[in-house]
């Protein structure tokens, strides 16, 4: 038998080569759904006038392709819109998408950020957990994540140990070998698409498909009618409406808030200086359609410079039962939310932009 | 922490031992082992220090005892108490802890302090090293195998023999391909097959990821350790060829199911309880270690007796055809319903 105790410098050099390409080449290993939106934030082009930034709730409820139609045929303004939107409502994952963007392209004109809060009771200290994602890890630069780690200020809030020990939170050494170990394994799967000039798995026409709804990747216009609801549906929507009472309450000063409205703070910043107006955005679930007069003080407490729009408005009447029943699930909307929220948000575009 | 993960840090002490003399690897590799659990899971990485300290206590207090008494043969069993930190601790700090190790971790400090108060010549002060040892072992440290750190002092005392084979790189590379590739694999079309048809329909996919994830980071223990001249024990030999309960036990997860018959069977059958029943319950705890729940006590339950009341060979072409069926259906539903049935 040839013995080979030395071979394990030949594994390191496998493996440290691999770590440099993928460096170099700046692979980064996304799923699907989500490369495209890194893909926008990259691609060699101004930057749009209006950006949504925002959850699922946005990537269902906007549809950036039907406003720049509505702005030009309703208002007579010729305006690019786009979106980013990202799965989960864990906050720090659009930092470096946005930092990427006003980086590589310029700052919008006027950016809409969706008040990115925690809904879920059974996490209510973990919305902060990881502070890097596994795709803040695979796609920003190492100073970013230490930047955003080292700025995190986790809630202790009624914790006996200090949360840095919970299950979950990922150590600067452990992040900066989950990077090592994520670049590897991207450059094994994406040199070719790194080399041709593109970045993993998503551009042209598929990008711009990922700003429109996200279900069916099909963009809504004004043709788009109201389903009314059947049986099975309002049963289903009872159920839904249900579960949305047990939700995290906004509730913006509240210590468990403290760290997502840092984080909040922080992109606004980084917006603002490159010469943005950024308005909040507020986009409901199904159980959560009015904000109080006391919700409304606390987050104009909590960001005093920046406006909050709303479409509390659209859920009056009988067109507000209509928009409740285009909800497929506890937060997202069919094609016809989408077509209204679209209308309500391009009426306020045409506003800000005046 | 991620396969790939655990190879760089086994790769980066593997340089800094080219410094010393082969055998003394071994420190290395239990220090790394404490600084691994200091990154990725600082409460649990306490927690083995304090068993391994118990561990030791326990030795020095118990071995001043009479080889036969109760306390000295089984006082070392109140170190697998400690396996409950990973069920319960959440209750305690109300929040939930990274308990990367302590499964594994625990078992090996146990074996250990076992076999030192075991033996007829009692103990020498640096045999109580090989507890923390085997308690931080790097390799082992997230997936196993389990093993008396003694073992690793025996081959420590022989100059850490084990030298790399070509067949050691192959294994490697597989394992990391069965941990990060095909076990992948089968969990994306197992959430297909639960998306088109049911998640019982998946239930196939489900135990071939948790085999392949599992299989894969085992070889990549055992074959980075031979890296440093140390061998341990191999968990899965072809499990897809057994044909009976019994033989399904000596081919998989072989290091749990040795320690399961050494130190919970033996002791169980040699105080009064039948071989079936003394074997029904080494499996009702093999079960519960994985998991306090009623799902994994039904795991634990299902295999007891299977191993107990079926056949150790197979007679008449019917038994031979059907057995092989009955064992992997079984095997396969208790998998599935300790991990996603109702009580999981």
């Amino acid at each position: 038998m040839v013995r080979l105790n030395k071979g394990p410098y030949l594994i390191i050099l496998a493996l440290a080569a691999l770590a440099f390409f993928g460096a170099w080449v700046r692979t980064y290993a996304l799923t699907p759904s989500s490369s495209c939106i890194y893909t926008l934030a990259e691609q060699n082009a101004a930057p749009a006038d209006v950006l949504f930034v925002g959850t699922s709730r946005m990537g269902r409820g906007i549809d950036a392709g039907y406003m720049e139609k509505r702005l030009a045929a309703k208002y007579g303004r010729t305006v690019t819109v786009e979106r980013i939107s990202l799965s989960s409502s864990n906050v720090t994952q659009f930092r470096p998408v946005i930092r990427r963007y006003v980086e590589a392209r310029g700052a919008p004109k006027l950016v809409f950020l969706q008040l990115i809060y925690n809904f879920k009771p059974e996490e209510r200290r973990s919305a902060d957990m990881p502070i890097n994602p596994p795709r803040n890890v695979a796609f920003a630069p190492l100073d970013e994540l230490l930047q955003i780690q080292k700025e995190a200020r986790l809630n202790d809030h009624e914790t006996v140990l200090p949360r840095s020990f919970e299950a979950g939170y990922m150590s600067i050494p452990a992040m900066l070998l989950a990077k090592v170990e994520m670049t590897i394994v991207a450059a094994l799967k994406y040199p070719a698409h790194r080399l041709l000039g593109r970045t993993t798995g998503c551009h042209g026409a598929e990008m711009h498909r990922h700003m429109n709804p996200t279900r069916l990747y099909n963009s809504i216009d004004d043709q788009v009618t109201f389903q009314p609801e059947t049986k099975a549906r309002k049963k289903r929507r009872l159920a839904n409406l249900k579960i949305t009472q047990a939700y995290l309450p906004f509730a913006p000063l509240s210590p468990v808030r403290q760290f997502e409205n840092q984080q909040m703070k922080a992109m606004i910043d980084q917006l603002e200086e490159g010469g943005s107006k950024v308005v909040l955005a507020y986009l409901p679930a199904l159980g959560e359609r009015e904000l109080g007069p006391k919700v409304l003080g606390e987050i104009k407490a909590a960001f005093p410079n920046n406006p909050l729009v709303h479409p509390m408005s659209l859920f009056a009447g009988e067109e507000g039962d209509k928009l409740a029943i285009s909800y497929v699930d506890t937060h997202h909307v069919d094609h016809y939310g989408a077509l209204q929220f679209s209308r309500y948000f391009a009426q306020r575009i045409a506003h800000e932009l005046n | 922490m991620a396969p790939l993960q655990h190879l760089i840090l086994i790769l980066v002490a593997w340089v800094l031992c080219q410094a010393l003399a082969r055998r003394d690897s071994v420190h290395v590799l239990s220090a790394f082992g404490l600084v691994a659990l200091l990154i990725y899971a600082p409460v649990a990485g306490l927690v083995i220090a304090l068993t391994a300290l118990e561990a030791v206590i326990m030795v020095m207090v118990f071995s001043a005892l009479p080889r036969k008494s109760n306390w000295r043969q089984y006082g070392a069993y109140l170190l697998l108490l400690n396996l409950f930190f990973v069920d319960f601790h959440h209750l305690a700090l109300n929040m939930p802890v990274a308990i990367l190790g302590i499964s594994f971790s625990a078992i090996r400090i146990f074996m250990t302090a076992k076999q030192l108060l075991s033996a007829r010549k009692g103990y020498e002060y640096g045999d109580l090293y090989w507890i923390f040892a085997a308690g931080f072992y790097l390799p082992a440290l997230v997936i196993g195998p389990v093993f008396s750190g003694l073992d690793l002092k025996t081959q420590y005392e022989k100059g850490a023999p084990e030298e790399v084979v070509l067949r050691d790189y192959r294994m490697l590379l597989m394992g990391l391909v069965l941990a990060m590739i095909v076990a992948v694999l089968m969990g994306t079309l197992a959430e297909l097959t639960t998306l088109r048809h049911s998640q019982l329909a998946a239930a196939p996919f489900y135990f071939l990821q948790l085999f392949c994830a599992f299989w894969g980071q085992s070889l990549i223990a055992e074959h980075s350790s031979r890296f440093f001249g140390y061998r341990l024990p191999v968990n899965f030999d072809a499990p897809w060829l057994a044909r009976t309960p019994a033989e399904f036990w000596k081919r998989w997860h072989k290091s749990m199911a040795n320690f399961v018959l050494q130190y919970i069977f033996l002791p169980l059958n040699l105080r009064g309880l039948s071989p079936k029943v003394a074997t029904t319950g080494a499996f009702i705890f093999m079960g519960l270690w994985h998991n306090l729940s009623i799902g994994y006590f039904v795991w634990g339950l299902g295999h007891g007796l299977m191993l107990a009341f079926s056949p150790q060979e197979l007679k008449g072409r019917a038994q031979q055809v059907l057995m092989p069926v009955a064992l992997w259906v079984s095997v396969i539903g208790l998998s599935y319903f300790a991990n996603y049935g109702p009580y999981a």
